[in-house]
């Protein structure tokens, strides 16, 4: 379309936005498809999940942008963008983001469950930018779909009024018309002016072998030609446009992207530095006045060493990162040695599956062998000599004699759950040393319960205790409050009588007896018997207080092997020689990758 | 039996040299005596029989009667190997035998009486097994004094059933621990009795190794017939289709293809089947054969004999006692 031509009264953008499995990529798809977006023999399920790992999941993990063309029953043709965004708790980063992109959100929420912890915290972010808010409810096809009762927890929770609210069935597609027609009547269209510079915002970006770093944008003012000269305003580095264009879902050129567009620029970046998501970009002839706000930069939940199995890997396990932080650019890293693991990294991530999915990444789409420690919060750490130190990692904590008093940080926990498990919940609340808060009725059945935790026991197997003890049915939120002091010790792991740093932990004074000999248990389990005896102690300081023993191996052999037999044992024999490379020699003892995480599972042995 | 005759024949000139028979692979005692008499006939036609130092086949203890044993004894079989597992009828049971400990001492009777020398099989460390059945078993192999015994230790390997029952509780696995006492008991016991032990899981009476499977840890030549059968000469390792149609055609087209090629490193195979003699190997003649040394080749080994799992006898090279039970941590080392 010629700019001269065209009307940005007629673009919409907006974002989805639900609780997980309440059916996002669902409607999205279903959108897509009614209004002929996609061919339908192009179309399969989470069309907008292109990773492995998400349709695997059922989550979407990163977020997308897509143009639709929709003609409302007004006659008049509006071009909508759709960006899709994750709906987990560990990526609420990415949800700010892409609606920092948009004028208006679907809320989408489940007739069947009705308003979960993350619905809750989505429509917070919403709110905070000032989006039009459209709810959806979902799964109307369903026999346990209760539409009216979701209508009444909407209005008392949210003030949401029952008129507002759609009924649809994305799997069926009945209803999805209403909220095409909501979509244009509701949302305003982008404000900004054409006319003014460019400031183009990068709310993602990704790495193309072929083309380096594509930036994705969201244009609020000006427009944005091929051939341009632009600026990314914070690194003040300078491209040139070779392509740009958008998604539909297919990646389509285009000859420009003015004031409310959104789409991709491809200009030859070879620097993975120069692109910072939140960056404004402008013009080089014409440069804006300022950037635009960009975003609030996250600190990390929980921080983890991730190290390559084999040293030589360093480099490329670098690399392998800085491309994965281009497209998510919550992840922190610096670099760590350790004496048991050489040298790797300490990374930062929002929550146990952001972590999860970096590891997954690491070793699916750019094949590294990894070791990653056990996760740690950032303590802050008082020492006897006045001065004040964060440590992320166990290891690096000072001896006890030189700490005058730790303190962690506290958050404040949400919870929904039938009131059928109210007391299950309560219970691993205060076990997990919760400080109860607040509880109040939703509806007749659904209850909210908050509580204030140390955010070190939420990381420990704390959501596969609240899922296991509530049938699948409690959803779970939670926001950082504060640093508290706590009676915080390290217990160091201590294998043939050499501490293993990496293995080191935090843990409250109390659960350290119980934790040490859980934890040396389980070394006891996964390490395989070497050719002499090997200890496992737990110490504090110098003082053990849990120890058990790995028997030396006794008997390790083949039966038989005759003439019919040799390739096959010979194979064998290759296969438990591959079993040992994956292991990390420390020392004389050879550790299985899965030992370094393993003080993560104590609990959910019992 | 007429595609095994067929291969034979394709393989003539072979058959000429060769010094033993085996004829194994299951139970070819439950083929008809008819058939096997039959068999056995045209082997003699193509084999010179007073070539063969040693003529093997494998039996069920149910199999065993006078009448098959005067078929083996009119075609020259000079020995014959009954897996028996166990005395203990709930072991044999769990192993899915179908014979009892009456058919078993029936059989080495028969066996007995046939002056044949004979081996019998037996196992341990299987699940459910006692220290007290372990003596009961030795104190049969007293009673029947075979000349041969190859005693293995269970082994689970992938997708067994028995592997399936362990791994969702339903059988408990067998402790290293206890398998490793078990495997000295029987050793101790053995040499006790007058047995030899001269690979990891063989045992015989002074004289009485078994001429056949020394081809085989001597990594020397041999020539396999039937279905999955595996052949060793002119430096090539090959095994024979394991798909009875694909067999039979390849057999009826005379094709030369059928065969799977396998991958032969004769310096390291020498080692790994080598090594399993409790005698070991020529570190000489491996020299002489290859051109390099055994430790040129393989300096890690010098870290096993530091740690008492290998030693040097006489210039040769071999496994000490405790070496033996701890093999595969050499072996995994060198492959």
């Amino acid at each position: 379309m010629l700019l001269e031509k065209r009307e940005q009264s007629k673009i919409r953008n907006f974002s989805i936005i639900a609780h997980i499995d309440h059916g996002k990529s669902t409607l999205a798809d279903r959108i897509l498809e009614s209004t002929h977006s996609v061919e339908k023999r192009d179309m399969k399920e989470q069309i907008l999940d292109s990773m492995d790992l998400e349709r695997e999941r059922g989550i979407t993990i990163k977020l997308n942008s897509v143009k639709i063309k929709y003609k409302a029953n007004d006659n008049v043709e509006y071009m909508l963008n759709l960006i899709d965004t994750p709906g987990h708790v560990d990526f609420t980063y990415e949800v700010s983001r892409s609606l920092a992109a948009c004028d208006g959100a679907i809320l989408v929420v489940d007739a069947t469950q009705g308003i979960e912890a993350q619905t809750l915290a989505n429509v917070y972010l919403a709110l905070d930018n000032d989006l039009e808010i459209i709810p959806v409810i979902n799964k109307i096809d369903l026999d346990s779909a209760d539409v009216e009762g979701v209508k009444k927890s909407l209005e008392e929770t949210l003030g949401i009024s029952p008129d507002e609210c759609i009924p649809v069935s994305a799997k069926t597609g009945m209803g999805i018309e209403n909220v095409l027609e909501a979509i244009v009547k509701r949302i305003p269209a982008p404000q900004g002016d054409i006319h003014q510079s460019l400031q183009a915002l990068i709310f993602d970006s990704f790495y193309d072998s072929y083309r380096g770093v594509i930036p994705l944008v969201m244009v609020k003012n000006g427009v944005i030609k091929k051939g341009d000269k632009i600026k990314m305003m914070a690194s003040n580095s300078v491209y040139e446009v070779n392509q740009l264009g958008i998604y539909t879902p297919k990646e389509m050129p285009v000859e420009y992207l003015a004031a409310g567009d959104v789409g991709w620029i491809s200009a030859a970046i070879k620097d993975i530095e120069n692109v910072h998501v939140g960056d404004t970009v402008t013009l080089v002839n014409h440069p804006a006045k300022e950037p635009l706000p960009g975003y609030r930069e996250l600190t990390p939940m929980v921080y983890s060493g991730v190290y390559p199995v084999e040293a030589d890997d360093y480099l490329s396990l670098k690399d392998a990162i800085e491309k994965i932080k281009l497209s998510d650019a919550s992840l922190k890293f610096t670099p760590e040695t350790s004496s048991a693991l050489g040298f790797g990294f300490r990374v930062g991530f929002l929550g146990m599956l952001h972590m999860e999915i970096f590891q997954e990444r690491l070793e699916r789409e750019f094949n590294q062998n990894l070791i990653t420690t056990a996760p740690s919060v950032n303590y802050l750490v008082y020492l006897e000599n006045g001065e004040v130190i964060e440590i992320d990692n166990p290891a690096k904590m000072p001896d006890r004699q030189m700490v005058q008093k730790i303190e962690e940080p506290y958050v404040i926990a949400t919870i929904i759950t039938p009131n059928d498990f109210v007391g299950n919940v309560m219970e691993i609340c205060q076990y997990k040393r919760g400080i109860f808060k607040d509880m109040k009725y939703q509806s007749d059945i659904r209850v909210e319960i908050v509580y204030e935790m140390p955010l070190s026991e939420i990381v420990y197997d704390f959501f596969n205790r609240l899922k296991s003890s509530t049938k699948g049915y409690a959803s779970f939120d939670y926001e950082l409050a504060d640093l508290r002091e706590s009676d915080l010790v390290k217990i160091d792991i201590l294998l043939n009588s050499e501490p293993v740093d990496a293995l080191a932990f935090l843990v409250h004074k109390d659960f350290s007896r119980e934790r040490g000999l859980k934890i040396c248990q389980k070394l006891k389990d996964i390490i395989p018997r070497h050719m002499f005896e090997i200890p496992i102690q737990a110490a504090i300081g110098s003082k053990v207080i849990a120890r058990t023993n790995i028997k030396a191996l006794r008997k390790d052999v083949l039966s038989k092997c005759y003439g019919g037999d040799i390739s096959r044992k010979k194979k064998l024999l290759e296969k438990q020689k591959k079993g040992k490379k994956r292991m990390k020699s420390v020392g004389s003892v050879e550790i299985p990758q899965e030992a370094f995480m393993s003080v993560l599972s104590l609990e959910s042995d019992e | 039996m007429r595609a095994l005759i067929k291969e034979m024949e394709y393989y003539s000139d072979l058959l000429t040299h060769i010094e033993t028979i085996y004829i194994g692979g299951g139970t070819p005692s439950s083929i008809d005596n008819d058939l096997i008499d039959a068999f056995l006939e045209e082997l003699s036609l193509m084999v010179d029989m007073k070539k063969i130092k040693e003529f093997t086949i494998e039996a069920n203890p149910n199999d065993v009667n006078e009448e098959w044993i005067g078929i083996l004894k009119k075609h020259h079989v000079t020995r014959v190997s009954m897996g028996v597992q166990s005395m203990n009828e709930d072991i044999l049971k769990f192993l899915g035998r179908t014979h009892t400990i009456e058919i078993v001492e029936d059989a080495v009777d028969i066996l007995k009486k046939s002056d044949m020398n004979f081996n019998l099989d037996f196992l341990y460390a299987v699940p459910g097994q006692s220290k007290e059945d372990l003596i009961n078993d030795l104190l049969y192999i007293k009673k029947f004094n075979p000349h041969h015994i190859s005693y293995y230790s269970l082994i689970l390997e992938d997708k067994t059933v028995l592997n399936y029952l362990i791994n969702k509780h339903k059988v408990e696995d067998f402790s290293e621990d206890l398998a490793r006492e078990f495997g000295e008991i029987i050793d101790l016991e053995l040499n006790d009795l007058g047995y030899q032990k001269y690979e990891f899981s063989n045992y015989c009476k002074p004289g009485f190794e078994s001429k056949h499977n020394l081809i085989y840890w001597n990594l020397e030549e041999y020539l396999g017939i039937g279905l999955n059968a595996s052949s060793q000469f002119n430096y090539t390792r090959m095994i024979n289709p394991s798909k009875i149609s694909v067999y039979l055609d390849g057999i009826n087209d005379k094709s030369l293809t059928m065969h799977q090629l396998e991958d032969f490193n004769p310096k390291l195979e020498t080692l790994l089947v080598g090594l399993r003699k409790t005698n070991g190997i020529d570190l000489n003649a491996y020299k002489k054969k290859f051109n390099i040394g055994v430790f040129e080749l393989y300096p890690q080994l010098n870290k096993y004999i530091e740690l008492g799992l290998l030693k040097i006898e006489d210039s040769r090279l071999k496994f000490t006692n405790e070496g033996i039970y701890l093999s595969n941590q050499v072996f995994v080392d060198i492959v």
